[in-house]
């Protein structure tokens, strides 16, 4: 997980915290919302795998092309 | 040389078996434009439904719609070969929005705040998918 996807996951896992506190969500909605928190992770973790995939990817293309270039 | 040359025959002697999750985990779907605008409009829904949190009616037919974007991009990105990376965030994306739509179908009023909060996960969900698709390789014009 890259460190700004971070940073926002931790903001809003804090912003559902305090309102849950203050009353403002219910039991079951709060539930809900930390489900979600996870299955957000999730997705970063899984983006963010598919993201330095596509980079490896490209490295070794460039450098198939470069060989095939100097064949 | 010796080590070598057993490693070289092992790979040989096992066909792809050995290196195909090697060669797997590098082949990758291309670029597709209609998958990456079915995660722009669920991305965009989210965003306008988040700011209008003050209407129930609003915000519960975005969440409808976004229901049915969701449903249309897990079905479109299923059978596409070479996408299992991209499969397992969209599915998970589909599951935020048949909770928020069911949420809205059962319960009479959303607190606003589950409404803000929810919104804002699935369009920060659907940037990082965006993001990470849009990246992929586009189809060669060769």
């Amino acid at each position: 997980m890259i460190a700004t996807e971070f940073h926002v996951l931790a903001l809003q896992a804090d912003q559902l915290v305090s309102e849950y506190k203050e009353g403002k969500l219910t039991a079951d909605e709060y539930k809900e919302l930390v489900q979600n928190m996870n299955m957000m992770q999730a997705i970063s973790q899984d983006t963010a795998n598919l993201e330095e995939n596509i980079v490896y990817r490209n490295m070794i293309v460039n450098a198939i092309n470069i060989a095939t270039a100097l064949a | 040389m010796r080590i070598f040359i057993a490693a070289i025959s092992f790979v040989l002697l096992s066909g792809c078996t050995v290196i195909q999750p090697f060669i797997d985990k590098f082949t990758i779907a291309q670029f597709d434009e209609n998958e990456y605008a079915l995660v722009n409009k669920i991305r965009t829904v989210a965003d306008l439904a988040g700011q209008r949190c003050d209407d129930q009616l609003t915000s519960k037919l975005y969440a409808k719609s976004l229901y049915h974007y969701g449903i249309e991009l897990k079905n479109y990105s299923q059978y596409i070969p070479k996408n299992e990376q991209t499969k397992k965030p969209v599915e998970l994306l589909y599951k935020m929005t048949v909770d928020v739509n069911d949420r809205y179908n059962k319960q009479e009023t959303v607190s606003k705040t589950y409404c803000e909060l929810k919104y804002k996960s699935i369009q920060q969900s659907a940037e990082m998918i965006q993001k990470a698709i849009g990246n992929r390789p586009r189809p060669s014009v060769w």
